[in-house]
């Protein structure tokens, strides 16, 4: 009875990239941005956004003009076989060395707020394992699961970001370009919050699953505009609250907004902790959707059958890979060097990959043009 | 003929050993159900010989070894007297139909002579038509076939020189009269519950839903026991493949007996390891009623009162039947109080463990003090303790639960009353786990649904452990990875956690809490019934109502 292949609908498909775009890494956003582009921060998430924007459009443009298929499969089409396995791999990369800096920001996270003085073997090994497990089942729960964590961590989120408000102070966003020119060492140092922007894409993954393609370019566009909007809105609270100088010294600024917010409740004396929670929930989510397509993308590269055994094979490369981020500075690097990876992956892969389809189906006479 | 015997005599009757004119009214009631089936062709079919004595031998040496089959040795008056026996079983048939309306009706009977005189060849269908006035009498040609009629109470009248018999509806046994479910009782609703026979069960459906399509199809389960299973549902609404499918895994039980539907219910269930049940099962012939006509399918098993339903979600295990009698804002308040409920029994004790382990900062000011002071001079550290009372707390339920009713109730008053107050005044435990652990058994009596307490129950001790070693975020932990597990269980391809998990915005008018009933226009999406509507007007909307539209 249970049903063999499963279908998304757009709404899934926008909470999937919500899901994998939303993560450890947007509590650290605020400072990051603050650090390159001082109060205006916020306009530098904006400008981002549309690249972004439009590069999903690209992306799930693809998804019409090959339906049913992957970018394992298509770039292969596309490209040959040698370079379309190595486009394949690329992705997947991505995806996989997303993981252990998750992780190791999960497991910092633990650390600072509600789990002090435990040792980070202790917590990231705890997460991995339940990552693993929850990495072993099918897609379909695991798009479920999404769509329930990830609806509370925004609800959540948006409710700090709205009480913050309360303590918004207008002047602290003024100047809004304080900056006299982008120092790209910095901006290299910051290159991670990037990744906060790229969870679309997964869709190069999902077009065998997607119901409808023709709708699949505005859900992809909703989706990625949401997250903009709220990463802008998150920021500007930020900033507003607490002026470009001090975020740019903070290393949560999330988990400081959360705290300047609080107000005591009867039962619990901290309220922040319900963000953390949440949160924990958006990293959770984040790591096994990655999890999930590095192995699907994986198994469909080398054609296996089940995934499950991949999930556990994969599990102490991954691990393993984890434990090299010993410190900030370590996973910092590892987020700006992914961040490269995820342009690639995000802007100029799928940006190339649109070209040739058009060059092919241009020249046309070879026939092999992928629609099918 | 048969079908429109119905419910006839619907007086309640108390207990009732014997043979009484209730036990009569059973056997009317109680038909056969496997009749169309008749016995499997597996079987070797000998057929009837003209012989009585032969056919006699051959039954005796099948069934005849035991005491409880009697043998009736007759000699019906004709001009050439002819011999019949009347097999059946002593306590299963009634005594009152075989005397009355079989033995009765073959002494007496002028016309049967003439009969006899006319058309010898044909006496056993004449006897079948026009003498016995019995409600279902069915004329057997093979001696196998009458095996399972007679063990199932009914009377088989075997002919000397005829390769006929007959089979009467003869059925009649003491049983249990209709009475309010005592493990889910209302204060507002029908109080009328499923009993151990199976057709005065369908019977209960059947007053309800006056609908030419609802099915009523029995299957039959147990090599042995050869019980009666039926599946009762709308045809024009419940989801095909749903039905299909519980025929499908009931076809491939291969057992014994079947005692009771819980035996079905472990065999049929989606996920055979599963934690949570994923069938839902209840004594409440409303409760099936109100599921069939949401679309699910309703299996009642003979002798047991217990009906399953399937599918279900997690959910709806925490609805109570009352919910629906009520009025909303009641139904709503009670539905609100239930989850809340079933969260505090889940994660109660593990978050006092947490919070006070890990971080204490979270709890205020004043309930900090309070919670130190408390344990002050406890010799146990906090974990322990915690466990130590979920486990008492077990315990001293389960011992209530063994003993006969008034006994019962002091080993709860002895074990919950006195003795944690002794060990707060002794100092072993302090008040405030006592508290927790005592307000999470509460809680967990509020779940209407036996099996998801139990699972809920038994969640609650690796929980508080976790929380020992991992706080606040070994509990976040444990719930993702308590939700990717139930998230993944289906009942019968509904998923568990519907409607949230997935999202069915329809259905949600219809789970932690309940809207009007004018506002519920369509049944639950998460079944996937073929006829969602369940109303056709389309009702207004409050705002509607407001503006007087």
């Amino acid at each position: 009875m249970s049903k063999t292949t499963m279908f998304l609908s757009s709404r899934q498909i926008i909470l999937l990239i919500l899901g994998l775009s939303i993560g450890g890494g947007n509590l650290l956003l605020p400072g990051r941005v603050a650090r390159v582009f001082g109060t205006g921060g916020w306009i530098l998430v904006l400008a981002a956004g549309l690249i972004f924007i439009f590069a999903a459009w690209i992306c799930a443009c693809l998804g019409r003009i090959f339906p049913g298929e992957t970018v394992v499969e298509f770039s292969r089409r596309l490209l040959g076989r040698p370079l379309g396995f190595l486009t394949g791999l690329v992705v997947v990369l991505f995806f996989l060395l997303y993981i252990p800096v998750e992780i190791r920001i999960l497991q910092e996270l633990v650390n600072i707020s509600i789990l002090r003085r435990a040792p980070s073997w202790f917590v990231s090994s705890t997460f991995f394992l339940v990552l693993a497990y929850a990495t072993a089942t099918d897609f379909e729960t695991l798009a479920q699961v999404n769509e329930v964590l990830i609806e509370i961590t925004l609800i959540v989120g948006l409710m700090v970001t709205l009480f913050g408000w309360r303590f918004f102070d207008p002047s602290h966003l003024q100047p809004v370009f304080s900056v006299e020119e982008m120092n790209l060492a910095k901006f290299w140092e910051e290159a991670g919050m990037i990744l906060g922007f790229t969870g679309y894409p997964l869709l190069l993954l999902v077009f065998p699953f997607v119901r409808r393609h023709r709708s699949l370019p505005r859900a992809a566009v909703f989706a990625v505009t949401l997250v903009v909007l709220t990463y802008a809105f998150f920021t500007i609270t930020t900033l507003g609250v607490f002026g470009w100088n001090e975020v740019a010294g903070q290393a949560w600024p999330g988990l400081e907004l959360a705290k300047a917010v609080n107000f005591e409740v009867v039962i619990l004396e901290r309220l922040d902790m319900i963000l953390i929670v949440s949160w924990l929930g958006a990293i959770f989510t984040t790591c096994f959707l990655a999890y999930h397509f590095a192995v699907s993308g994986l198994s469909r590269l080398f054609n296996l059958r089940s995934h499950s055994p991949l999930v556990w094979g994969l599990a102490p490369v991954i691990y393993y890979l984890s434990t090299i981020l010993t410190n900030y500075f370590a996973w910092n690097k590892w987020l700006s060097y992914l961040s490269v990876l995820a342009v690639f992956v995000g802007v100029v892969l799928p940006v190339f990959l649109l070209f040739v389809a058009g060059l092919r189906r241009w020249l046309g006479s070879s026939g092999d043009t992928g629609e099918d | 003929m048969k079908k429109r015997r119905g419910f006839r005599q619907p007086k309640p009757v108390s207990r009732t050993r014997g043979q009484g004119k209730t036990g009569q009214g059973a056997g009317q009631v109680a038909r056969t159900c496997a009749r169309e089936k008749g016995m499997s062709p597996a079987q070797e079919n000998a057929g009837l010989s003209p012989d009585l004595q032969e056919n006699v031998e051959y039954l005796k040496e099948k069934i005849g070894r035991s005491d409880d089959v009697v043998f009736r040795e007759y000699t019906l008056e004709l001009p050439d007297p002819v011999a019949i026996v009347v097999v059946f079983v002593d306590g299963l048939a009634s005594k009152e139909i075989i005397n009355e309306y079989i033995l009765q009706s073959l002494t007496f009977k002028g016309e049967l002579k003439s009969e006899w005189t006319r058309d010898k060849k044909n006496l056993v269908r004449h006897i079948k038509d026009k003498v016995l006035n019995i409600n279902e009498v069915r004329v057997l040609s093979s001696l196998d076939e009458l095996i399972t009629p007679i063990l199932s109470g009914e009377a088989a009248i075997l002919f000397d020189g005829y390769e006929e018999a007959l089979v009467c509806n003869t059925r009649g046994w003491a049983y249990r009269s209709i009475d309010e479910p005592e493990t889910e009782a209302v204060i507002r609703g029908p109080r009328v519950g499923f009993t151990e026979t199976l057709r005065f069960n369908t019977a209960q459906v059947r007053r309800w839903i006056r609908d030419p399509d609802l099915r009523v199809k029995v299957v039959r389960v147990g090599r042995r026991t050869k019980s009666d299973v039926a599946l009762v549902y709308l045809e024009s609404v419940a989801n095909p493949q749903v039905v299909e499918e519980v025929e499908r895994r009931l076809g491939k039980i291969d057992i014994d007996g079947v005692m009771e539907s819980s035996i079905l219910q472990e065999m049929i269930e989606d996920r055979k390891l599963s934690l949570f049940p994923t069938i839902q099962s209840t004594e409440r012939a409303d409760r099936v009623v109100a599921a069939v006509l949401e679309g699910k399918v309703g299996i009642i098993t003979d002798n047991t009162p217990f009906a399953l339903i399937v599918p279900v979600t997690f959910w709806e295990f925490y609805y109570a039947a009352e919910d629906y009698y009520h009025r909303w804002p009641m139904a709503f308040l009670l539905r609100l109080v239930r989850f809340s409920s079933f969260f505090f029994s889940l994660y109660l004790p593990s978050l006092y463990v947490a919070l006070s382990f890990y971080n204490p900062e979270l709890i205020p000011f004043p309930l900090a003090v309070q919670l130190a002071g408390s344990r002050e001079g406890v010799p146990f550290p906090l974990f322990l303790e915690v466990l130590l009372m979920e486990l008492a707390i077990e315990i001293i339920r389960e011992a209530s639960a063994r003993l006969p009713g008034p006994l019962g109730q002091t080993i709860g008053i002895v074990g919950g009353f006195i003795l944690g107050d002794a060990a707060v005044r002794a100092g072993l435990i302090s008040p405030l786990t006592t508290v927790v652990v005592a307000l999470t058994a509460i809680c967990s009596f509020t779940s209407p649904n036996f099996g998801v307490a139990i699972s809920i129950r038994i969640l609650r001790f690796p929980l508080v452990i976790v929380a020992l070693v991992g706080g606040l975020y070994g509990l976040a932990l444990a719930t993702f990875a308590l939700l990717v597990y139930t998230a993944g269980i289906r009942s019968f391809g509904v998923p568990f956690l519907s409607p949230f998990v997935p999202l069915q915005p329809e259905d949600i008018k219809d789970s932690l809490g309940r809207v009007p009933f004018w506002a519920m226009l369509n049944r639950p999406r998460s079944y996937k019934p073929l006829d969602t509507k369940r109303q056709k007007t389309k009702a207004r909307h409050w705002w509607e109502r407001l503006l007087g539209r």
